[in-house]
């Protein structure tokens, strides 16, 4: 498939009086045409600014993309003018925010907020632009559209506001869709709803879906591929298969053992992942994980790991997986996930081999 | 909505009424009396007068009475400027104090608006802090020191405009700047401070993730929703107009309700003291029923009275 967006190096930091903060450093995947592509990590992981940075939001001072490209259409957006940015932003590129309460202009009634990108890129006016706003609105699922118009955001509900947003976002036919943990604001029955909507909009559309969020069963839902974040870096990255059912970062393995499942003892304790990122105002020598890791190894402290390849789609930056590495056995969540669902893959004979105490 | 305002109107008579009654009873404390040659009259004079002004009934009667006029709006007869009633010389008053208000909130409110835009756009810049001086003078000094400078300055020493009196548009360009920079500096660090609020705001980034251009961005979302929390202090301001002119219309020699009002203080004139309060007092309420009916029509999600 054709790829439509291809982050390559890219670096942002945010100078503050305490010091210079690497929120992203050398963060590098692809995005291909009419996929999903998830970026999930923990809160301070860099995800956000990931996203931001590549619509060129990230307000600068205090922010900067010091490296790196974000390459669209031959172009790099990450030295387009503010002005040939314009052109791209709510046209080619649109966003999705966390907070549908907080999203939308309190003092602009829905119809304006929609019409407005129309105007802007598409030079929709006038009944036009009404006919559009309808459609938009039937698009995302509200009923009475028509009513809807000259409504203000308070008179909506929280679901229906985000299904509004979404409306902006979808407003001129963007090639690629951020989603910024656009469920996590929303209780779990509306959540659902939005997600079906999503996928629904995707099929009809066709657009190129980046999902950021921290909720690994949304992205076993959405995701085509996912990339694991943590402390600014990219650690893994694969199809959603491979993330689920054959991790190889020890980072991975901690964020998958402690999703709750049903099958879950109740008398047990959820597994966490014991202690705190690290500060990125001087990030950590070596894999920044390394202090969390009960897998650690000396030169995890020492040198960062370099991403290896496991398969044509599934990278991990891990030592363990250096040859000369010691062969170790994944947490008992991780092996009973592999050998359940997918026995037959490498990852799974290996965990038998390596063991099964 | 109608039902809001009759409820609001009705609370505001009691108002009304509450202040009449203080008015009328701490008159009654003031010292002196209102016949300024009080000396050359003879016990006699003085006890025909006050009969005829009838100050010699009791109290209570004398609140009776007042109110009785009152409710028929008549607010009594000046004791100073021959016996002309007290409605007449605020209707003959009101024009140049009201046209110099309104110039000044008018002017103030504008230039205070671009000045806290301007600020807040341009933040932590030579423009901020240069906006921001001005409006800490504007702020510090007191109204009636920027008129003698501009009196000085503009009229005496430039021999641009009139120094005093009121005739001609002309006459009017002093006063109102020196009243209108009181307002100029509240309403600019006002706007300033809820510009940089909301350029915090999610909907502004959302706006910013449109494609919208920088002006449709603070033109379209952010001014007016900075505007709404600015609106709260016009209330106050309106009322620091109010008592501003008296200052400014004493000083420029402006034939306006202000210099009535101080006036007739210094010649303990009852009537007249008593009707501009009054005047005064229902002029301030009104404008806070009216600030408090823009406020519905610039923030959508405030529906007065409860009604959709």
């Amino acid at each position: 498939m054709e790829t439509i967006l291809s982050v390559r190096d890219l670096a942002v930091s945010f100078h503050t009086y305490a010091g210079t903060v690497q929120a992203v450093r050398n963060v590098s995947f692809d995005l291909k045409k009419g996929e999903t592509l998830a970026i999930v990590g923990e809160s301070g992981s860099g995800k956000s600014v990931t996203s931001k940075a590549i619509m060129r939001l990230i307000p600068n001072p205090p922010g900067e993309i010091t490296n790196g490209e974000i390459l669209f259409e031959g172009k790099d957006l990450a030295k387009l003018s503010e002005k040939e940015m314009l052109k791209i932003r709510g046209r080619d590129i649109a966003m999705i925010f966390q907070d549908p309460m907080t999203s939308l202009n309190p003092t602009m009634t829905i119809y304006k907020q929609i019409a407005e990108g129309l105007k802007q890129h598409q030079g929709l006016t006038g009944e036009d632009a009404k006919k559009r706003t309808l459609e938009l609105l039937t698009l995302v699922g509200i009923p009475n559209p028509e009513a809807r118009l000259k409504q203000y955001p308070h008179q909506l509900s929280g679901g229906m506001r985000q299904r509004i947003v979404i409306a902006i976002a979808l407003a001129c036919n963007p090639k690629v869709l951020i989603a910024d943990e656009p469920t996590t604001a929303l209780d779990v029955t509306i959540q659902a709803q939005i997600l079906e909507l999503l996928k629904d909009i995707q099929q009809k559309t066709g657009t190129a879906i980046i999902f950021i969020t921290h909720d690994l069963g949304v992205v076993a839902n959405m995701a085509d591929r996912v990339a694991v974040m943590y402390a600014g870096k990219i650690v893994e990255k694969g199809t959603v298969d491979e993330i689920f059912y054959e991790p190889r970062h020890p980072y991975a393995w901690g964020l998958l053992g402690s999703m709750p499942r049903p099958s879950d003892d109740p008398n047990e304790a959820l597994p966490a992942i014991p202690g705190t990122p690290p500060n990125l105002l001087n990030p950590p020598k070596g894999d920044a994980f390394a202090p969390r890791n009960p897998y650690a190894m000396k030169i995890d402290f020492e040198k960062e790991p370099p991403m290896f390849q496991i398969s044509d789609t599934h990278y991990a930056a891990s030592w363990l997986l250096h040859p000369q590495a010691p062969q170790v056995s994944p947490p008992k969540a991780i092996r009973d996930l592999a050998l359940k669902y997918r026995p037959d893959s490498a990852f799974a004979k290996s965990i038998l081999k390596g063991g099964a105490e | 909505m109608g039902r809001y305002i009759l409820q609001r109107l009705t609370y505001g008579l009691i108002t009304f009424f509450l202040i009449a009654t203080f008015t009328f009873f701490l008159m009654d404390l003031l010292p002196g009396s209102p016949y300024q040659n009080q000396e050359k009259l003879t016990e006699t004079q003085i006890q025909l007068l006050n009969d005829r002004y009838g100050l010699n009934d009791p109290l209570p009667v004398r609140y009776a009475t007042y109110l009785g006029n009152l409710v028929q709006g008549d607010l009594g007869v000046s004791f100073r400027t021959a016996n002309r009633p007290v409605t007449d010389l605020i209707m003959e008053r009101i024009g140049p104090s009201a046209q110099l208000g309104i110039q000044a909130l008018v002017l103030g409110t504008f230039v205070g608006l671009l000045l806290g835009i301007v600020a807040a756009i341009r933040h932590n810049t030579f423009i901020d802090y240069g906006s921001m001086f001005i409006s800490v003078i504007g702020i510090s000094v007191p109204s009636f020191v920027f008129a003698a400078l501009l009196q000085y300055y503009v009229g005496v020493k430039l021999q641009l405009l009139p120094v005093a009196f009121w005739d001609s548009p002309a006459h009017t360009i002093l006063p109102t700047i020196s009243l209108s920079l009181g307002v100029t500096a509240s309403i600019a660090r006002f706007v300033r401070t809820e510009m940089l609020e909301v350029t915090g705001q999610d909907y502004v980034t959302l706006a910013k993730a449109k494609g919208l251009t920088g002006n449709a961005i603070v033109w379209k979302h952010m001014v007016r929703n900075a505007m709404i929390p600015a609106i709260t202090i016009l209330g106050p301001m309106t009322a620091g107009l109010l008592t501003g002119t008296f200052v400014i219309e004493k000083i420029f020699a402006v034939p306006g309700l202000g210099e009535l009002f101080v006036t007739s203080i210094t010649l303990n004139d009852y009537s007249v003291i008593m009707g501009t309060t009054l005047f005064f007092s229902g002029l301030f309420i009104i404008i806070i029923l009216l600030v408090d009916l823009l406020y519905g029509v610039v923030d959508p999600r405030i529906r007065l009275g409860g009604n959709n």
